[in-house]
């Protein structure tokens, strides 16, 4: 008979391992397993949590993969690091900090293997489309970290202004800054989504693990709709922090 | 494309999940046909049984449907009308638990008493601890532990408290200074103690909301931890542009 933790009741909506890598990330993150310690042994997690072993083994391969922890023969599983989560990031409510946020980022560009459309800007009222966008969809790594798919759609004209072989470097916003584009307006809104299979795989996070979607619309001063960007975000990995007084 | 096989999860359900954004953020606009079996298993590279499969589920849900000859469409884009806005400022702080249906839990003296929530800010002696839930439009999506300071709870009294909103109390308390507020929010996963209260699955996304208030100096005079189900609540701001 197993007698499952009575703090831990497992759910049936998401897969039981999945819950294990976010509990056992938990513990890595808290500190209640520490850098450098040995976890329980297999057999003793799959007791205390009511689950096979080889449940337990597969959350394990998780975050080995993950660089959390090195299992190593015959001398156990020890903890390498706490989880990258604990690093915020912040999601800003200026465009200038925008701009000035985001110049050391680490990009790798995603092929879009299918049209991708221009999403419907009715959210912003008024906002006219440009004849044309330039579309980028790249995956944003912190300390090789991947944290953040992004897929933008910047005004062609504006693109053409600074050549889009300045692109792939810095940030768009200040690609926007060089190309001397005049926000007029800029609105953000953010929600909360899990992730789909193509979203676990490109941000390596359990498939329907919590992630912030982080949408933003840009106008010039004549309401072209200049600039709009879908982020998605490790949802461990962002925070919104507003000074309210 | 990514290799789906890699994954431990049945390639069809990864594929649902997929196409379910697709059709969600509008990527598969309504009304409009989806492109063929041959095409998206060339995209995901993955058998044309695979394929139908998935889009067979949709089907059931509701979403798609396939026509002989024509092709598949979307048929349906659920769609969200009931969201709850996360104010980000104090003039929208002090009105947002307007509108919502408070369940009051417990009131009781702190203990252990809570960290502070924000860098920079401390806590004082005691507080009183009031947990209360709220629901919107009947559902119960918010789960809020307030903690105030002692002597305030006493000055304001449990009944004003019932009625009124703390922040609100606060802001109109004459001679009250109030030095610094601050809001923070995270995304995170439910607990048991949260997805029996909320009555949503152990894991499901939250968005936890944490607010503190200053009197003079560091003092936290009262904070608040909040946790929300993540699939009804949001975020808008006007964004601040321009020097």
């Amino acid at each position: 008979m197993r007698r499952p933790d009575p703090l831990f009741e497992m759910s049936d909506a998401t897969p039981i391992y999945v819950q294990l890598i976010m509990l056992f990330r938990q513990q890595i993150g808290t500190g209640k397993w520490e850098v450098g310690e040995r976890i329980p042994v297999l057999a003793e997690l799959s007791r205390k949590f009511g689950v096979a072993r080889a449940t337990v083994r597969q959350a394990l391969g998780f975050l080995e993969r993950e660089g959390l922890i090195a299992r190593s023969r015959g001398r156990g599983t020890f903890v390498l690091r706490k989880p990258a989560g604990e690093l915020w990031f912040d999601v800003p409510n200026s465009w200038q900090e925008l701009v000035d946020q985001s110049d050391e980022i680490e990009a790798d560009w995603i092929d879009i293997d299918a049209p991708i459309r221009v999403p419907d800007p009715s959210e912003v009222s008024r906002a006219v489309l440009a004849p044309h966008y330039f579309v980028a969809r790249r995956v944003l790594r912190r300390d090789g970290v991947p944290y953040l798919i992004g897929t933008s759609f910047i005004d062609q004209r504006v693109v053409d202004r600074v050549g889009s072989e300045r692109l792939p470097g810095p940030s768009f916003y200040r690609v926007l800054e060089q190309a001397r584009l005049k926000v007029a307006r800029a609105d953000q809104s953010v929600h909360i989504g899990t992730a789909d299979a193509e979203i676990a795989y490109y941000l390596q996070v359990p498939l329907n693990a919590p992630i912030a979607v982080v949408r933003r619309w840009a106008l010039d001063a004549r309401a072209t709709l200049v600039y709009q960007s879908e982020g998605l975000f490790r949802g461990d990995f962002v925070q919104i922090r507003r000074r309210l007084k | 494309m990514r290799d789906l096989s890699r994954d431990l999860v049945p390639i069809y359900l990864q594929l649902i999940t997929i196409f379910r954004r697709f059709i969600m953020s509008g990527q598969w606009p309504l009304n409009e046909q989806i492109p063929t079996l041959e095409e998206l298993s060339a995209q995901f590279g993955v058998a044309r049984a695979t394929v139908r499969q998935a889009i067979g589920f949709l089907e059931r849900e509701g979403l798609l449907a396939r026509y002989r000859r024509h092709g598949t469409f979307v048929i349906a884009r659920p769609q969200r009308d009931s969201w709850y806005t996360i104010p980000t400022d104090w003039a929208g702080a002090l009105k947002a638990h307007d509108g919502l249906e408070p369940e009051w839990l417990e009131s009781r003296r702190a203990s252990p008493l809570p960290k502070a929530f924000h860098p920079g800010t401390e806590l004082g002696s005691a507080y009183q601890l009031i947990r209360r839930r709220y629901r919107h439009d009947g559902v119960p999506f918010l789960l809020e532990s307030a903690y105030l300071d002692v002597a305030l709870y006493r000055t304001l009294g449990a009944e004003r408290i019932r009625q009124t909103p703390i922040l609100r109390l606060l802001d109109t308390t004459p001679k009250l200074k109030i030095a610094r507020a601050e809001l923070s929010i995270h995304v995170g996963t439910s607990d048991s103690e949260t997805s029996t209260e909320l009555a949503i699955p152990l894991n499901a996304p939250i968005a936890v909301v944490r607010q503190s208030v200053c009197g003079d100096g560091k003092a936290v005079i009262f904070q608040s931890e909040g946790f929300y189900r993540g699939d009804v609540v949001r975020v808008i701001e006007r964004m601040k542009v321009g020097v």
